[in-house]
């Protein structure tokens, strides 16, 4: 199986560039996923990879094979629509079969085939059902087993869990991946759900605007997101604006509208403006008893028990929100209206230039 | 936090500026709101339905049923009668066929290229509906029969004389336009990603097409082919222009009113009315069941196919047919009308003197014919067209309804007339103006239904569920949400109504016994009953040809202001 | 707030044709609560939802808006303002001229009704859209100004049709907080239909689970999740794993079940007899990797398949051979000091405490099939 190679690719739709000199290279076997907001391009560059678009420049190189100009059916490839579209007028298996069909190959062999398709995805379906008495997520592993009998080379998933339930899609996602793995083919996923692109992915792509913002491991993005806009989109975070009081033997020293914050970094000049951007887990709140005008402490806005983790909305006496999520350790929380201060854990604040185009247009999502 | 929970009804003596017209809506609003104003609606657009547009012509010719079994005594008789019926379903099933193999390219060319030309050809191929029937007729009995036509072009051996080969190039030419615009309508709402999932399958473009787009799109098919086959069935005046000796079920029908033989009419319409709506009823029924084939692909050969040689040369093929056997044919007409502009022709006519005096009345009572039909038409089908397309009633009911709306379009018009004459000869005296009324507003119902249905079928029930929860009663619904969104249905049908209309033909025939009205006075030019020159016909025909150009580009211009 | 509870169903079913969309639901909102109706695709949410709106009207049983019956009254009667999935905008209508619809169409003056229209807009903050058309706008835009539309009425009841489905997903965990704030602010009851357990679980009061027309459970959230009455509500509300097998032990407040040849899972409580079938399942939150081995209850050993990102979790499934497959959920900063991530293929070990341990009736259909795996 071949690495891919996008060089420079560039489509634009009436008034808008939906891709600006996009470059990507993806390894043998990975499974990446493409995220971004609607509108950022992904979409059209998995339709350029597969032909479905014709690009306006660039390349795109499967192993050394270059398939810039080659349609959709000599490419060699797997592809999943968000609409699912499964042919109304087949059965399912006749859908699964389809991909052996336009080879030339049916009988008994191609039918065998096609039931070993449908033991790998485990899917257990008798063969005059169609697409229509399927459920939703029944309906997209079909559609995958179909992908899947074509022999692709290289698969390629256009949000193809956007059609379902969260909960469905919240078990599907892991199916995909592991059939992708033992197979043993390349796939790129195109999503705007960071939480399933995150869970599923070797590694990860950002997108905003028809660019690539920034690519890396889940773990890498997010943990250390080197732009802003990545923190805001992979996960949540608390964006806090300051200035830089001091910076030097590796601590930084920020002033809050009043309040003071110290944490380990470099790179940043006196008197700089700076945006912190700290996870909801890595805001630790704790009740405060204590009268004093303490610093980071303020009242409980709101406090959530969503199952597994406590989300609590803090609003601090300086006039900043904060938002905390830690997992839920069976204690009671602090109650609503009660005050509190909070802490943050080590190396859970990261810092940023403040944007030359103003935060809100930087961390803009949509 | 509640402090307006009082307030969702306004305060009985609020300071308004309410108008008095206002006041009547809102009163008229309140009143819809119950079940009997509600069935008070729907009950007076049945009965419309059923009195004027649907009993009459299906029934009326049971009115003469001791009559029509006279034929049997006068086998010449019958059999030419037998001959005829046969023609006409011949002719139509081959004609609609063959439009849909001619047509569908042409389709598919409008809707896929991404070439320049595709909005042109769009246009141009509406270009048929935009000629009256009867201009048509002439247009192609001059161009493939007379020496100007295609014979200057290719040779006289290329002339054709009237009878079934002009029956069947005329009823090519138009019913051509409705395939393309089917066609196009149901490729334009067609979810392309079918064809392309097809293809990233491996799948040629040919083979993605055939096995996986061309079996979605059946229903459209089925439903071109019976509009191409009802049109073909149907047709009546420029059919008889161009027929010669041949008879189809139409001419014959004309040839006996003309003759005075009555059974012979009779059992023609009876049976035509009969085999018309169960060959209607039973491809609907039928034919989304029929399989297409396949299943067998050929790879190398289907890869050969969808070459962008192959595409090219398809296209070549398609626009030659389009053009020799559609649009020319449709417009030679002008030649004749133009020539009518410097021999002195067009002084005659403005001046109305001669034949001309008649002309402008019979173009006076078309007009005013169809004006009346189509206001009825407006008036009493929209309550049926919300009936069909919100299913009120049931599936069942509404289902029947969506049927028996259709019917009077597959009968044929002079079939249809003759029923019609017989349901309200037999039973009243009516004005003959009133008469034909009746007549043209049962077969333009039809178009004005389908249009709003169409439309109000698009717009989402939850637009009126929100509304209604929001406090809109059914009326209000209806004014302010329904109507406006439909604005462009309700022109479109209209004016498709009103040109029908004008254009009607064959019922007139059946029915008229003092008036005529001016396609009819067309024919009688054309066959000779009433001498006119070659450039008055063409100048006749010239000028209800702009005028129905006029009302189309009434259309396109309002619609393009919507 | 009144006392009167703002919408009953009494024992309501709907059928269409043979199918039973709603089987006998009985339900009491009071007045001012957020309540979601839960549920996978097909449950008959959109139903129930409709059948409160008027829209539709039950097959048998009766509905109480306020305190009246109202089961077969119009929905133009009703005073329940319902938002539709694909939020209906009116596409003729500029935005301000659909959020007057409501007050114009109960009768207030034009006047009145576009003061009211722009009140709305101005707390769904898109005063300065008031003059676009509903396809100039974005979907958030759009879910907002369908918002306003409804609220505009003044109607003490919202009906929401996954109002968020057609959001992105980061943009919808943003806007479910907002639009609960909105509610509260205006102290309007509010039915919030959802496929989305995360969604409802963050932002309801109480949380009604439906399932194939019924309702499975009616709780608060914490109750929903602390508490669940079956294996399908527990893995459907949060995940969980599960293991089946007999009671082979059962003390005071312990009971002992065996799930595999020579290992048992420890349970508190009593609830079920000595030899009955059960399923004995754990949130994967409260399942626990330790990577040395100790005389624990409830511990065993297992292979690190694999570890990924899942919120402020790592989400490890592990290997215990003949007894399956589990997934564990570990805080993240705890995961990363534990370095479980370079720990795959490890051997480690697996603990869930005895008090996280739910037990359940084994039920009649297939555990898979209970769970809707498909």
């Amino acid at each position: 199986m071949p690495d891919i190679r996008i060089v420079n690719v560039r489509k634009e739709f009436r008034d808008v560039l939906a891709l600006n000199d996009v470059s990507l290279e993806i390894r043998d076997r990975e499974y990446v996923s493409i995220i971004g907001p609607s509108g950022c391009g992904k979409s059209t560059l998995l339709k350029c990879l597969a032909g479905i678009i014709k690009q306006d420049s660039g390349q795109i190189y499967v192993g050394d094979r270059e398939v810039t100009a080659l349609p959709p059916e000599e490419r060699h490839l797997g592809y999943m629509f968000q609409e699912i579209a499964l042919f109304p007028h087949m059965s399912a298996w006749d859908n699964v079969g389809y991909g052996p069909r336009v080879r030339g190959e049916a009988g008994e062999l191609a039918r065998q085939f096609v039931g070993q398709i449908m033991e790998m995805t485990r899917l257990n379906i008798a063969s005059d059902t169609y697409p229509d008495e399927l459920s939703g997520g029944a309906k997209q592993k079909t559609a995958l087993a179909r992908a899947i009998a074509a022999e692709p080379q290289l698969m390629l998933l256009d949000e193809p869990l956007g059609a379902l339930d969260a909960h469905v899609r919240g078990v599907l996602r892991y199916e995909l991946r592991r059939l992708v793995k033992e197979l043993g083919l390349t796939a790129i996923h195109v999503t705007h759900d960071q939480e399933e692109a995150m869970s599923i992915s070797d590694r990860l792509v950002i997108m905003k605007a028809g660019q690539v913002v920034e690519v890396g491991t889940p773990l890498q993005l997010y943990l250390s997101p080197k732009r802003l806009f990545t923190a805001n989109f992979l996960g949540e975070a608390n964006f806090i604006e300051g200035t830089v009081e001091e910076s030097n033997q590796g601590q930084i020293t920020v002033s809050v509208k009043g309040w003071k914050l110290n944490f380990a970094g470099s790179g940043f000049v006196k008197g700089e403006r700076i945006v912190l951007a700290v996870r909801p887990e890595s805001v630790i709140p704790a009740p405060d008893d204590q009268q004093s005008d303490r610093e980071w402490t303020g009242s409980v806005r709101d406090h959530l028990l969503l199952g597994d983790c406590m989300r609590i909305e803090i609003e601090l006496e300086n006039g900043t929100e904060i938002v905390s999520q830690i997992p839920n350790s069976g204690l009671q929380p602090i109650k609503v209206g009660e005050r509190a201060r909070i802490d943050f854990a080590k190396d859970g604040i990261i810092p940023y230039q403040f944007p030359a185009q103003g935060l809100d247009l930087e961390l803009a999502l949509e | 936090m509640r402090e307006e929970s009082g307030k969702s009804q306004p305060p009985r003596d609020s300071k308004s500026s309410i108008t008095l017209w206002t006041r009547v809506l809102l009163s008229l609003d309140l009143a819809s709101g119950s079940r009997n104003t509600k069935i008070l609606a729907y009950a007076v657009g049945v009965l419309f339905f059923l009195i004027i547009v649907f009993v009459p012509p299906v029934f009326g010719i049971l009115l003469g049923w001791s009559k029509i079994f006279e034929v049997v005594w006068y086998p010449d008789l019958l059999g030419r009668a037998a001959s005829a019926i046969l023609a006409s379903f011949t002719i139509a099933v081959t004609v609609s066929l063959i439009d849909l193999a001619a047509g569908l390219p042409l389709a598919w060319f409008i809707v896929r290229s991404r070439s320049t030309w595709a909005s042109t050809i769009d246009t141009l191929a509406n270009i048929p509906f935009i000629v009256p029937t009867v201009a048509l007729g002439y247009s192609v009995l001059t161009f493939w029969g007379g020496t100007q036509g295609i014979s200057s072009l290719l040779g006289p051996e290329f002339v054709f004389s009237p009878g079934w080969q002009m029956i069947v190039l005329l009823h090519f030419a138009f019913s051509y336009p409705v395939i393309v615009r089917v066609m196009v309508g149901a490729l334009e709402g067609y979810k392309e990603v079918y064809e392309t999932a097809a293809r990233t399958l491996g799948a040629s473009a040919f083979t993605a097409v055939r096995t996986v787009s061309m079996p979605l799109l059946k229903p459209a098919l089925i439903a071109a082919f019976l509009l191409a086959f009802a049109r073909s069935l149907s047709e009546t005046g420029a059919t008889v222009m161009v027929a010669g000796a041949f008879e189809n079920g139409p001419v014959f029908i004309r040839n006996a009113r003309l003759a005075g033989l009555e059974s012979p009419l009779l059992f023609v319409s009876f049976v035509l009315i009969i085999a018309s709506s169960f060959f209607f009823v039973g491809i609907r029924i039928f034919a989304p069941k029929a399989r297409l084939p396949i299943s067998a692909v050929r790879p190398k050969l289907e890869k050969r196919s969808s070459s962008r040689a192959a595409g090219n040369l398809r296209n070549l093929i398609t626009f030659f047919i389009f053009a020799l056997f559609v649009i020319i044919p449709s417009l030679f007409v002008v030649f004749p009308s133009v020539g009518a502009i410097s021999d002195g022709t067009l002084q005659a006519a403005v001046a109305g003197t001669g034949i001309w005096s008649t002309y402008w009345q019979s173009v006076g009572l078309s007009y005013s014919i169809a004006l009346a039909a189509t206001a009825l038409n407006i008036v009493a089908g929209l309550p049926v067209s919300v009936l069909i397309a919100r299913r009120r009633g049931g599936i069942v009911v509404s289902g029947v309804f969506d049927t028996l709306v259709n019917i009077p379009i597959v009968v044929p018009s002079i079939a249809l007339g003759v029923s019609i004459g017989m349901f309200w000869g037999g039973l009243t005296q009516i004005p003959e103006f009133w008469l034909l009324v009746f007549a043209h507003s049962s077969i333009t119902y039809t178009y004005f239904v389908r249009s709003m249905v169409a439309s109000i079928e698009s717009i989402p029930t939850e637009v009126e569920d929100v509304a209604r929860t929001l406090g809109g009663k059914p009326l209000t619904v209806f004014r302010r949400l329904t109507m406006p969104l439909s604005k462009y249905a309700l022109l479109a049908g209209a004016i498709m109504a009103f040109t029908r209309s004008v254009d009607e033909t064959g019922a007139t025939l059946a029915v008229a016994k003092k008036l005529t009205t001016a396609p009819v006075l067309m024919v009688d030019w054309v066959r000779g009953t009433v001498p006119a020159s070659s450039s008055a016909i063409g100048l006749g025909l010239g000028i209800l040809v702009l005028t129905s150009f006029v009302s189309l580009l009434v259309l396109t211009v309002a619609t393009r202001r919507m | 707030m009144t006392l009167l509870p703002s919408i009953r169903l009494i024992d309501v079913s709907k059928t269409f044709g043979r199918i039973k969309a709603i089987h006998n639901v009985s339900l009491q909102i009071a007045d001012g609560e957020y309540v979601c109706v839960l549920g996978p695709t097909g449950s008959g949410k959109t139903t129930l939802l409709r059948l409160i709106a008027g829209l539709t009207y039950p097959t048998s049983g009766s509905i109480e808006l306020d305190g009246k019956p109202v089961t077969f009254v119009q929905p133009e009667d009703r005073n329940a303002a319902y938002v539709p999935q694909q939020y209906a905008l009116f596409p003729h209508m500029t935005v301000r001229e659909n959020v007057a619809f409501g007050p114009l169409a109960r009768g207030f003056t034009p006047e009145e009704s576009l003061r009211t229209a722009d009140e709305m807009l101005k707390l769904v903050r898109l005063s300065h859209r008031a003059a676009s058309f509903p396809h100039e706008l974005s979907g958030g835009m759009q879910q907002r100004i369908a918002l306003a539309r409804g609220l505009a009425g003044r109607s003490p009841l919202l009906l929401l049709d996954e109002p968020l489905g057609a959001i992105d997903a980061r943009l919808r965990v943003i806007l479910r907080y907002q639009l609960r704030r909105l509610a509260k602010d205006l102290g309007v009851t509010v039915v919030h239909v959802t496929h989305d357990q995360q969604e409802a679980m963050s932002i309801a009061d109480r949380i009604a689970v439906l399932r194939e027309g019924a309702i499975e459970q009616f709780d608060h959230p914490a109750d929903i999740y602390g508490a669940p009455t079956s294996p399908f509500l527990a893995n459907f509300v949060g995940g969980a794993n599960f293991l089946e097998g007999t009671v082979v032990r059962k003390e005071l407040d312990v009971t002992l079940i065996e799930v595999a040849e020579g290992f048992s899972v420890t349970s508190s409580g009593n609830a079920h007899p000595l030899g009955g079938a059960v399923v004995a399942s754990f949130r994967q939150e409260r399942t626990s990797i330790l990577t040395s081995a100790s005389l624990e209850e409830n511990l065993v050993p297992g292979k690190l398949v694999s570890t990924s990102l899942l919120g402020v979790f790592l989400r490890c499934v592990v290997d215990l051979g003949r007894i399956g497959e589990i997934v564990a959920k570990v805080p993240l900063r705890e995961a990363l000091q534990q370095r479980l991530p370079d720990r795959v293929g490890d051997v480690i070990f697996v603990r869930a405490g005895r008090e996280a341990v739910l037990v359940f009736s084994r039920p009649e259909r297939a555990l898979a099939v209970e769970l809707e795996a498909f």
